[in-house]
């Protein structure tokens, strides 16, 4: 085996199992080697040079197919992973409708109780992007919690996570300003109500902030708006990352990983509002004050990553390498 | 490597084409493959698709003798196994009959 090929296979067999060396590897490499050669001795040399590129990108092609494949085939799970991402998936989904369900409280307290049956299914579309940030955050630290957990119930969490991030953007975009509307238009009882800021879709949002730079160029409350509803459709994806960074260094008790809990989504969301205020004082630009609590939420990742956690076996390495 | 054969018998195109090469040839490396499927196969996919295939205990797999001239380095080479070949022949059966130009 030439020297290059060697150095190929000795780096694989430090990362790829057994299976994956005896299968993909070996035939590939000893394949690509054997034509190369045989290229070489006919006195071709770019070709042989030819063929030992093309092999080295298809066998990188295969290792990133195979893996694919295995990762996301449930069938190869162990009993573990599986548990852990179904307990996880659980306590997210009960952390999201109970989010839903308290942040709907103050207005079912403060109204009558006819017009809170009625205008309460108004509420869930607002109540929703919040909910999808922290409900998946909270399942994270809960179903995580004192396990050795593999990479592959981490990163099917992340689809997931990504999933109500989406979810999120859509519901801020389209369906929470068409429910803010139909609320109001409910509680004035006047259908020609003009839309607020809040009531504009992301499309009439940016049409708005065009037209008032050109008219009078104050367009920061409508900024503010636009700048808020993206940064918190991300906020699933930062909270999610501040959750797998969290769960190995928290000892396993349910009630100190709830005071955590609480604490950041609190901490979230006061730098959200902190963040809005600041902007509509003008001592903030527009997108730094809507991505605030995602920077401040960034660098804590960043700070906490460049340290080891106490407990270094809570991780377990991957056992998903192809 | 252990076989583990499916609950269910599935053929995909590019299986049925290999199993169809390999029976022809009776044996052939994985390369061997790519050059007499004449640009149907890929060198990136094949293995992989040998590889799921040994599991679903289609073909084996054994290493060549080392031929002097190449090194020293063995070869891995595939060969259909009895059930690939029935699963083939129950795949080409009423692909023949209702297609009959396409698999002549």
């Amino acid at each position: 085996m030439s020297a290059a090929a060697g150095r190929f296979r000795r780096f694989f067999l430090r990362h790829c199992s057994a299976a994956t060396m005896e299968r993909l590897v070996d035939p590939i490499l000893t394949d690509i080697e054997i034509e190369s050669r045989t290229a070489a001795f006919r006195g071709q040399r770019w070709a042989s040079r030819w063929i030992r590129a093309t092999g080295a990108i298809a066998l990188f092609k295969a290792l990133a197919l195979y893996g694919w494949a295995r990762f996301w085939s449930i069938r190869e799970w162990q009993v573990d992973d599986r548990r852990v991402l179904l307990r996880t998936l659980a306590y997210s989904t009960a952390a999201t409708v109970a989010t839903i369900l308290l942040s709907m409280i103050p207005f079912v307290l403060r109204s009558p109780a006819e017009r809170a049956q009625e205008l309460a299914p108004y509420l869930v579309p607002q109540a929703l992007p919040y909910a999808l940030a922290v409900g998946p955050f909270v399942g994270l630290l809960y179903g995580l919690r004192g396990r050795v957990v593999s990479l592959r119930p981490q990163a099917a969490m992340m689809v997931v996570v990504v999933l109500c991030s989406i979810a999120s953007f859509v519901a801020l975009a389209w369906v929470v300003p068409a429910a803010n509307q139909v609320f109001r238009v409910a509680v004035s009882r006047d259908v020609w109500i003009v839309k607020g800021a809040a009531e504009m879709t992301i499309g009439e949002l940016s049409a708005a902030i065009g037209a008032a730079n050109v008219i009078d160029g104050r367009a920061t409350g409508l900024a503010a708006h636009y700048h808020l509803r993206l940064a918190l459709a991300a906020a699933p994806i930062v909270l999610a990352l501040w959750a797998l960074i969290l769960v190995p260094r928290l000892p396993n008790q349910r009630l100190v990983i709830g005071v955590v809990a609480i604490a950041s989504c609190v901490a979230h969301y006061n730098l959200m509002w902190t963040g809005h205020g600041a902007v509509l004082r003008e001592t903030l630009p527009p997108i730094a004050g809507a991505w605030l609590p995602t920077l401040v939420f960034v660098a804590a990742i960043l700070l906490l990553a460049r340290r080891t956690p106490n407990d270094e076996g809570r991780t377990a390495p991957s056992a998903v390498t192809p | 490597m252990a076989a583990r054969r499916p609950r269910v018998l599935t053929l995909s195109a590019k299986e049925s084409l290999i199993l169809q090469l390999l029976v022809r040839h009776d044996h052939a490396y994985g390369l061997e493959l790519v050059s007499a499927s004449r640009g149907r196969l890929k060198r990136g996919t094949v293995y992989v698709t040998l590889g799921r295939m040994e599991e679903k205990g289609y073909i084996t797999s054994r290493l060549e003798d080392a031929p002097a001239k190449a090194g020293g380095l063995p070869r891995r080479i595939y060969t259909p196994t009895a059930l690939g070949r029935q699963v083939l022949e129950a795949w080409s059966q009423p692909a023949k009959f209702l297609i009959p130009a396409v698999t002549r």
